[in-house]
């Protein structure tokens, strides 16, 4: 019996109900399927940073290590007559079922209202997309009672305000900039690195969550692989946001869970902290999903496919897994659409949807079952992919649903995307598969590290 | 091409006119009718490309989304434009004519150039003639704004008070001295890789 050698299934992060998602929760996860096991990450690279937290609703320690780091943050620009909005990206929420990060948030009110004596302090949610994101996210974390009423949800088609930056004229959001100052929550985890390419991550929101949707469409499309990163860094640059930002907080993470928490007035300095925990955290679970051959992905979370993990890794990052997208200075093209195109990983070879959001295309590559009539109601009303059904087939069950693709793909190999991190929950191959690749990947920081951090302005001497 | 399966169904007894659905419609196909104080939306359903926008931002459940009779094809064949003038005016905006504008309804910037080229003169026509803006929408607009200013020589209006800006950067737009300011962005090496591959367009 191979799965008694591993770990049995772990719990994923709860999934909150949306209008973007299923009209009832799924019936089956990986814990209902037999034989499924885990494999813990810090088992395979005992080197990644070791998490203080790993998910749940218990946050005591979220809130005395946010508390922690604002202890040295100059707040004197905060008057008791100002306005703040704490800003916050959906985003954070899909991380470890979204507890620490609304921990965070809350922690940050409560300290800024006692240092300062200001009570004007707003949360602005800011949605990706749907109108009905933001108030979903506020109801289900309590943030009308944490806040004392004032929050309100943002979303890229709200009203926009005009940026002079170093490109021109770009737009932010009215909402998000609509008080004295502003105060910046981020989190490291690295996400679609295919996209911000760890250049300036810390100010990718001024082109995203806080932008208007003209704007976030330029960094997309417009501009190129790496260049699109500019456009965060030219708002954040602006005088307009300058004058507004106190500090900004990151919620620190590798791929075991919450390591903790850094703030600074600075938003440069704390990028460069961002940029370095992020390449050397994720760096060898990044070269892991790269070495997979062969696999059938579940998808089983509450948010869209790219974004859910297993293991702390997105499937994003799975399914564009064929670069190195750390390495900066060898692009082959000048666009992230092109790239993305020749790194889709030939590993995947079926998928299984078990629950997901809509609104984010995605491609459909390989055979794939949905385990729902709900779930594929659900996708056919997916205005991002209004073909993904023709193509995908309806098998009511995960049970039946993965034998169909086990089937099809070829491959026993299972890997869960539900939100887990610290461990994967997985086939007893693929732990057995993963187990066998892992020292393949042991040297990747000790010989690319110095090289990423270099072509990113920052010493390579951090790597030691 | 994108194949609309759904239309908009109004439920006039739970539409309380507050204009939302009309303004985000990116297609102009819903329209507030009657008195200010008592308009209700009605929606010209051969306009519409399923974006679900209005549905999404309706909180009355006013609108319904029902199954169309027949599905409805939206998207311009980029031959049936002058090949010419469609890649020179992809040149001109310095968007390379196979860049895919829309993912959502798989539009590639030379369907964009050939339906302004075939008549398609503001935001809403293009949208309606490819059917871009039928999905997120945070990825087409940038190019789909280009191709249009590009075309006409200025910016083109929106329909309504704040509902495009005009901001539609490429990375020629950008000074070389700012670039050479930011290296890790890499923006003067990606903006020549782009007018390279662009020169060679049509050869």
């Amino acid at each position: 019996m191979a799965s008694k050698a591993f770990d049995p299934v772990i719990e994923p992060p709860v999934v909150m109900h949306s209008v973007y998602g299923m009209k009832e929760p799924v019936k089956e996860r990986a814990r209902d399927i037999a034989g499924m096991v885990s494999l813990k990450v810090r088992e395979l690279f005992p080197d990644i940073p070791e998490a203080i937290y790993h998910g749940g609703e218990d946050v005591s320690m979220i809130r005395a290590a946010t508390r922690a780091v604002l202890a040295d943050i100059d707040m004197s620009m905060i008057e008791p007559k100002h306005s703040v909005n704490i800003l916050c990206s959906e985003h954070g929420f899909g991380i470890l079922g979204g507890f620490a990060y609304a921990e965070m948030l809350k922690t940050v009110r409560d300290v800024v209202e006692e240092r300062t004596g200001c009570e004007n302090l707003r949360l602005v949610v800011i949605a990706w997309l749907g109108f009905k994101e933001s108030q979903e996210i506020i109801d289900f974390y309590g943030f009308d009672e944490a806040f004392k009423g004032k929050t309100r949800g943002a979303t890229p088609f709200d009203r926009g305000v005009a940026i002079e930056t170093e490109i021109g004229k770009l737009y932010g959001l009215a909402k998000v900039y609509n008080s004295d100052w502003i105060i910046h929550t981020h989190y490291d985890d690295p996400r679609e690195i295919y996209a911000h390419r760890v250049i300036d991550r810390v100010s990718k929101p001024f082109a995203m969550s806080y932008a208007r949707f003209e704007t976030r469409s330029i960094f997309h499309t417009n501009f190129g692989a790496r260049s699109g990163n500019f456009v965060g860094r030219a708002i954040a640059n602006s005088d307009f946001v300058k004058g507004k930002l106190a500090f900004s907080i990151d919620m620190v993470s590798s791929p075991d869970g919450i390591l903790g928490f850094e703030a600074d007035n600075d938003l440069d300095a704390l990028g460069d902290r961002v940029t370095v925990n992020i390449l050397s955290s994720y760096g060898k679970m990044l070269s892991l999903m790269s070495k997979i051959e062969d696999c059938v992905c579940v998808i089983d979370g509450g948010k869209w496919p790219y974004y859910i993990h297993a293991g702390g890794m997105i499937f994003g990052q799975m399914l564009w897994g064929k670069k190195d997208w750390y390495d900066i200075e060898h692009d082959d093209a000048p666009t992230t659409s092109e790239m993305i195109i020749k790194a889709l990983n030939p590993a995947i070879k079926a998928m299984v949807i078990n629950q997901q959001l809509i609104g984010l295309t995605i491609p459909n590559f390989c055979p794939t079952a949905v385990t729902s009539e709900d779930m594929a109601e659900t996708l056919r009303r997916d205005f991002a992919n209004p073909h993904y059904m023709e193509r995908a087939k309806l098998i009511e069950g995960l049970p039946d649903a993965l034998s169909w693709a086990q089937e099809k793909g070829g491959t026993d190999r299972v890997i869960f995307f539900d939100g887990t991190y610290g461990s994967i929950n997985c086939s007893p191959s693929m732990a057995t598969h993963l187990r066998e690749i892992a020292p393949k990947c042991d040297a990747v920081l000790a010989e690319k590290l110095p090289m990423w951090l270099k072509q990113r302005g920052l010493d390579p001497q951090l790597a030691h | 091409m994108k194949k609309i399966r759904y239309e908009i169904e109004v439920i006039e007894d739970n539409c309380t006119g507050c204009y939302l659905c009309e303004q985000i419609c990116p297609t102009t196909a819903i329209e507030m009718q009657g008195p200010k104080s008592s308009a209700i939306a009605v929606v010209n359903n051969d306009k519409c490309i399923a974006c679900m926008r209005c549905v999404d931002i309706c909180d009355d459940d006013a609108l319904l989304a029902p199954e169309r009779a027949e599905p409805m094809m939206v998207g311009t064949d980029f031959n049936l434009a002058d090949t010419d003038a469609v890649m020179q005016l992809c040149k001109d905006a310095k968007i390379h004519p196979k860049l895919i504008a829309c993912s959502c309804s798989s539009t590639s910037a030379r369907e964009v150039a050939a339906a302004i080229l075939l008549g398609a003169h503001t935001m809403e026509d293009i949208a309606l003639a490819t059917g871009v803006q039928s999905g997120c929408q945070l990825y087409c607009f940038a190019p789909v704004h280009r191709l249009l200013t590009t075309f006409l020589g200025e910016a083109p209006k929106p329909p309504s008070k704040n509902k495009f800006y005009a901001t539609s950067y490429v990375l020629s737009d950008i000074d070389e001295e700012v670039a050479a300011k930011y290296p890790k962005f890499h923006i003067a090496e990606e903006r020549d890789a782009i007018i390279a591959r662009l020169d060679k367009v049509g050869q």
